[in-house]
């Protein structure tokens, strides 16, 4: 009598399931940043943050660009749905993931250059330190993201790219995409 | 037996040990001061505490939904 053999199109894919392993670290990773920075904040002198003389976070222009890295998880997702009938339905949602996740990193550099100009460094606050900490982590993650996503980008065109790779790509850029809202609710208000 | 000696040694050099202070908080700077402060402290060490268990539970909670 044969032995049942599972389902292999039901498996999960050894480059999803290190993905999520690999999600799981990172979400404690942030987790630890969020947690030093929501003590600092309840510890500070005086209970004002940000603390006094140092510029007030730009919460309206960040929301915005919040809602535009959503969009992009959003078209990935479309995407995904798009690739069961084949990539070639599926590529211009990913190329307009890659287009809005580039237009997130470049809004948040351009957010950077203007809050060093008003004097949010590093070693200005502990509100500073945090806030490039934590941003800057995610604009990192964010830029990987992007890298590996633009990589996947041109198999796909060639229709050499492997299932369980475009899944893995996508667990990574959720991540990035659903981090930040929890980064801009606990740093930016 | 020498072995024994020690574990016994270090059993009873900790329960010892154990009795000398009053009463004492793993975390010096979490339970003076600011209530605030201490909420703040107490509800991070339950996240952090309670986040890597439900991580790790959560995905095997999948993976057995997944695959059962």
């Amino acid at each position: 009598m044969a032995r049942p053999t599972p389902d292999a199109g039901n498996r999960l894919p050894n480059s999803v399931l290190a993905m999520i392993i690999f999600v799981v670290a990172e979400i404690m990773f942030f987790a630890a940043l969020m947690s030093a920075h929501t003590i600092a904040r309840a510890t500070v002198l005086g209970g004002v943050w940000p603390p006094a003389g140092q510029p007030r976070l730009p919460v309206e222009r960040t929301a915005f660009n919040t809602a535009i890295l959503l969009l992009s998880g959003a078209l990935l997702f479309v995407a995904n749905r798009r690739a069961r009938a084949g990539y070639e339905k599926a590529r211009p949602y990913v190329a307009g993931a890659i287009a809005t996740g580039i237009a997130f990193v470049l809004l948040q550099g351009v957010e950077w250059v203007a809050l060093l100009r008003e004097g949010l460094t590093m070693q200005s606050s502990t509100h500073g330190a945090f806030f490039y900490l934590i941003v800057g982590a995610h604009a990192l993650h964010a830029v990987v993201a992007i890298a590996v996503l633009t990589a996947i980008y041109f198999p796909m065109r060639r229709g050499t790219l492997a299932p369980s790779t475009f899944a893995a790509t996508q667990v990574f850029w959720y991540f990035v995409v659903l981090l930040w809202p929890v980064i801009y609710l606990r740093v930016y208000l | 037996m020498r072995s024994l000696n020690l574990a016994k040694r270090f059993v009873i050099s900790a329960a010892a040990a154990s009795l000398i202070p009053g009463a004492a908080w793993a975390c010096p700077a979490c339970m003076v001061g600011d209530p605030k402060t201490a909420a703040t402290y107490f509800g991070m060490t339950v996240v952090m505490s309670a986040l890597p268990i439900l991580l790790v539970c959560g995905l095997g909670y999948w993976l057995w939904r997944r695959y059962s």
